[in-house]
């Protein structure tokens, strides 16, 4: 149980560009929290920092109030889970469970309870004496899961836990993750680059680009009221369509206008935009339908008006056929406001 | 293992293109081997006149022979120390390499040397570098009161020979070890370190053991080269001498048959010899085979 704190970290690998550019942030006791952002961000970096896998070159970081800047990464009381597991391979998965708590000098008899507990809650009882190379990657991703929890750390490091398993065990395991982290309350960071992933696991979410922090908050709020176009269009699957506001007719861009002033780009999510006319105030769009991408409950409708791609999408399969002329409606209250020049959303006007 | 097959249209082709190379083989390999086998079990006059069939009497007087069982332990001291010098050498050289991989590929092209030089080129360079009368290594040992003469003192023969045939096999292993701890994921260290093991016990408790079937493998080839290999740099330092401290077992074939004419007794040693070489090897290839299995 910790909280991790955050000030002003930077990062310059050897020989390299800043990578972390004065990054500032505050983990609570017991939250899991989320890195998420593109490839090549700096999410690893981020983490492998709190690990103390790498050097901080600037800011300090705290676990548990204590600055870890010079602190071995044994000695912070971490435990981490890798992308590719980093199970030994010499050792059975008994010995990959224990390898931690016999460094650190535990007793025997609280070895074997403690093996004995995490093995049970992660299902990996039968296993615990084959070695990991004859284990599914499942069974795998759960043994270095163990080795993780055995330790009961004041928190855990994850780094795309689950990105070498096929979709379905991936939504399991997600399912799984989050249920053990309520249960142990364990201070926790978790890496992807999957936002289903982040927006499903996160207690607070961290949207990440090219080394700085863009927003912060539960993923309802950043789904709700994204702070720049990064995250607006990060965040949500399929996602935003932006469009100019110079691209809409006069009437209703002073209309909108009056919304958020200073505002020259427009937002729209997939799923507000409807093709049933609603109340009177909708902008009405007219649309020529160039592809349908049925997705079990839903369908994504990708639509041309004027020059501008968007998509749609749709409860259901409405009947639409490739090519057709449709009218789609925007509910204006439904709409994101965003500067282009800064990037950043635009406050409303109200 | 793959292999790769290769469909010849002609049926005489693959032997044809097979056969430069077993005529080598039997030449070369097989027909003195045989001789070898025929010769241990003969008994020849020094003038080559008479040759007599014997069975077993060479092997049994040879176990008999105090010089030869003096040659077995002196060749067993010789491998062992050979082995465990030069691996243990390359294995910290290659440790402190893989530390610093980007300046590391001027430190390996300086390590891989030595391996380079012919056997004799390093002996002469080793018995200059210790000759006791004009070489640096004596002169400079003299300060720390070791009289060094390995003319004379069978320790001092000893030393020189197993210095100089472990610092030419300390390239060969090197490359093997650098190779080996390349192929042992970084994050396992990484996983080890957050674990609470300090560097030594990483070591010791991750990478070695996963460096296994690497270390085996050089173990084998080690105690080979030790063997077999070591007869130029033996003939350019010690000759065998003093008193037969440094007449190992392959300098002995040597020694034995072609300047003491016994041709009988040296093929019978060459026979033992050959036998060693065959189980080293079968056991080298039977864990090559499975050498992925942790
Ligand atoms: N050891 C290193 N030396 C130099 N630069 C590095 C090193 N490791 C990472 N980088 C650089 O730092 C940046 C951030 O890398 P990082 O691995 O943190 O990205 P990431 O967000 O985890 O990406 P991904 O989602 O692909 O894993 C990248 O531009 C990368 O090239
Ligand atoms: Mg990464």
């Amino acid at each position: 149980m910790a909280t991790i704190d955050l000030v002003d970290v930077r990062k310059t690998y050897p020989g390299g560009a800043e990578v972390i550019h004065g990054l500032d942030l505050a983990i609570a006791d017991g939250e899991l929290l989320v890195l998420v952002g593109p490839s090549g961000c700096g999410k690893s970096t981020l983490l492998r920092m709190i690990a103390g896998l790498e050097t901080v070159t600037g800011g300090t970081i705290a676990i548990g109030e204590r600055p870890v800047n010079k602190v071995e990464p044994a000695d912070r009381d971490i435990a981490m889970v890798f992308q590719n597991y980093a199970l030994y391979p010499h050792m059975s998965v008994r010995g990959n469970l224990e390898y931690g708590l016999k460094n650190r000098n535990t007793p025997r008899d609280v070895i074997d309870a403690r093996v004995a507990e995490a093995a049970e809650m992660l299902e990996i009882t039968p296993f615990l004496d084959r070695k990991p190379r004859q284990l599914s990657g499942g069974q795998r991703q759960r043994v270095a899961m163990g080795r993780a929890l055995v330790r009961q750390p004041k928190a855990f490091l994850f780094d795309e836990p689950l990105s070498n398993l096929d979709a379905k065990l991936r939504g399991q395991m997600r399912i799984e993750i989050k249920r053990l982290q309520r249960a142990l309350k364990t201070t926790s960071v978790y890496v992807t680059h999957d936002q289903m992933e982040a927006m499903t696991l996160a207690d607070r979410l961290v949207v990440m680009n090219s080394g700085r922090i863009e927003q912060v908050g539960t993923p309802i709020e950043l789904y709700e009221r994204p702070a720049t176009v990064f995250v607006a269009g990060f965040i949500g699957s399929p996602p935003m369509n932006f469009i100019e506001l110079g691209a809409f007719p006069s009437d209703v861009q002073s209309s909108l206008s009056r919304q958020a002033t200073g505002a020259d780009l427009v937002g729209v999510r997939p799923e507000t935009i409807v093709f049933e006319s609603p109340d009177s105030d909708a902008i009405r769009l007219e649309c020529q339908i160039e592809l349908i991408e049925p997705v079990g409950a839903e369908s994504h409708v990708h639509v041309r008006w004027n020059e501008q791609r968007l998509v749609v999408e749709c409860r259901g399969h409405p009947g639409f056929s490739e090519g057709q002329t449709q009218a789609f409606y925007l509910n204006p209250s439904a709409l994101h406001f965003f500067d282009q020049a800064s990037g950043q959303a635009s406050r409303a006007a109200s | 293992m793959q292999t790769k097959r290769t469909i010849f249209p002609n049926r005489v082709l693959p032997y044809l293109l097979l056969t430069p190379q077993m005529l080598i083989t039997l030449i070369f390999f097989i027909w003195p081997a045989g001789q070898a086998v025929k010769s241990s079990f003969e008994r020849e006059d020094p003038f080559g006149f008479k040759t007599q069939f014997i069975w077993f009497q060479n092997y049994t007087k040879l176990f008999a022979d105090p010089s030869y069982l003096n040659s077995v332990g002196r060749t067993a001291v010789f491998a062992v120390s050979v082995t465990v010098i030069s691996m243990s050498v390359s294995l910290l050289l290659a440790i402190a390499v893989n530390r610093l991989l980007r300046t590391g590929r001027i430190y390996t092209t300086l390590l891989v040397w030595p391996y380079a030089v012919a056997p004799v080129v390093a002996g002469i360079l080793w018995w200059f570098m210790f000759n006791p009368s004009i070489g640096i290594l004596p002169y400079l040992l003299s300060f720390a009161g070791i009289d060094w003469n390995h003319r004379v003192n069978a320790g001092n023969a000893m030393t020189l020979i197993v210095l100089a045939s472990s610092w030419k096999q300390i390239s060969y292993n090197f490359l093997f070890f650098v190779a080996g701890l390349q192929s042992v994921p970084q994050s396992l260290s990484e996983a080890a370190a957050i674990d609470g093991a300090g560097p030594f016990k990483r070591f010791w408790t991750i990478i070695f053991p996963l460096l296994s079937p690497t270390t085996f493998f050089l173990m084998i080839v080690n105690i080979n080269y030790a063997m077999f290999d070591t007869f130029g740099t033996i003939d350019a330092t010690t000759s065998g001498g003093p008193a037969q401290s440094t007449n190992i077992l392959v300098y002995k074939v040597y020694s034995d048959g072609f300047l003491g004419l016994n041709i009988g007794s040296s093929s019978a040693q060459s026979v033992l010899l050959m036998g060693i070489v065959i189980v080293l090897t079968v056991i080298q290839f039977r864990w090559v085979e499975r050498r992925v299995q942790y």
